[in-house]
């Protein structure tokens, strides 16, 4: 099998899952096709060399190009965007997401955000997510437990 | 909120979303072949630059002149590392939610364009080489251009203008519409005309709705997935 198709083999069964992560970093749908265009990008630039964890280093490099991003773009803190669309299910009550969402990560640094994706939804331990993250695990506690308690604070306004 | 509150919230927030993933599995591999093509070049560029330092000695003993009848060559010269087939799809990858249109028939060898269609316009990017080999300044080329006025020079030395034009044109069986394309020109000081357009419809009563505006045009020109 050629090494492009076995790229687009791994690519599809991997983007859906990217690509929610990047929803939740983002907040758009947009912003998270570009996220995840230019995560598969540089997978498949390193592919065919050896990586030990395909699925794992994809994950980590969505998270650090989107902590890259953010800091290209601006030098202080974006807001975070309105959850626009999300494809199925009762209207009322994902509207009712959206907005518990929103009001949940607006003003979290991306490192924060990045923390809680990699936490509650990867289902990550502290260490690894302090290993992708570059960062140490007690910063990871540290950010988790700060993160949380925003999002309490917000969610409780 | 605790552990378990942020996890459902996120689980649920991430569920029933719906991502194009073939046509997102698609502009990635475009992108990731423009990178690689990027990477490469700059090896090699590295790779020359250290073989030239080797060669001038040699060339400073015997008289040599590098090339002497060939084409002059600026220093900074860059290279295109986007071919023409792949000019809509890596232009794509600049517009997430764009879909490419095509990569219309270039009339001369030396100019490549793609073209994608995005939020009901049509946005173009070519990159016309036929000036590489050409000794005039971009701000000569630029001044040249109709003869218009509104040339501003960039930061990197090359020179650019926007303008608009109005033109009719048949889309589909019998349908008549007419557009208004904003387009931005980039000279660049190694010869590259740089062109980026956004063709939106034009209404009768003469306003206009284009998506992009001449700074993103002009964003989308200058952007460095085009070049090495």
């Amino acid at each position: 099998m050629s090494k492009d198709r076995e790229f687009e083999e791994f690519a599809v069964a991997r983007t859906p899952q990217l690509f929610r992560s990047a929803y939740l970093l983002c907040g758009d749908r947009h912003g998270a096709e570009d996220l995840v265009q230019e995560t598969l990008a540089k997978v498949y630039v390193k592919w065919g060399r050896r990586i030990d964890n395909p699925a794992a280093y994809a994950q980590t490099a969505l998270v650090r190009t989107f902590l890259s991003q953010r800091r290209r773009k601006t030098n202080h803190e974006l807001p975070y965007a309105d959850l626009p669309d999300v494809a199925s299910g009762d209207p009322t009550e994902l509207s009712d997401l959206r907005t518990d969402l929103h009001r949940v990560l607006a003003g979290l640094v991306p490192l924060d955000r990045a923390v809680l994706v990699l936490r509650y939804a990867d289902g990550l331990p502290v260490d690894e997510v302090a290993e992708r993250l570059g960062v140490s695990p007690g910063a990871v506690k540290n950010r988790s437990m700060r993160a949380l308690q925003r999002a309490r604070e917000r969610a409780s306004r | 909120m605790n552990d378990h509150e942020m996890t459902m919230l996120l689980e649920r927030a991430g569920s029933g979303l719906s991502p194009d993933v073939a046509d997102l599995v698609a502009r990635g591999a475009a992108r990731g072949r423009a990178l690689r093509r990027r990477r490469r070049a700059g090896v090699a560029v590295a790779v020359l630059a250290v073989a030239g330092a080797a060669l001038v000695p040699v060339l400073a003993m015997d008289g040599g002149r590098p090339d002497a009848d060939g084409p002059a060559v600026p220093a900074g010269d860059h290279a295109i590392v986007v071919p023409l087939e792949e000019m809509g799809p890596v232009l794509a990858t600049l517009l997430p939610g764009s879909r490419v249109v095509a990569n219309p028939e270039p009339f001369h060898y030396e100019i490549q364009a793609g073209t994608v269609r995005w939020h009901g316009d049509d946005i173009t990017m070519s990159i016309d080489a036929q000036g590489t080999n050409n000794p005039s300044t971009p701000e000569f080329r630029c001044h040249a251009f109709l003869q218009m006025s509104g040339c501003t020079e960039l930061a990197d030395g090359s020179w650019t203008m926007s303008h608009t034009l109005v033109g009719g044109r048949v889309e589909g069986p019998g349908t008549d519409l007419t557009t208004q394309t904003l387009e931005v020109r980039v000279w660049t000081p190694d010869g590259y005309l740089l062109q980026a357009s956004d063709a939106t419809h034009y209404f009768d009563d003469g306003t206009t709705t284009h998506e992009l505006d001449a700074e993103r045009l002009r964003k989308i020109a200058l952007d460095e997935m085009w070049f090495d």
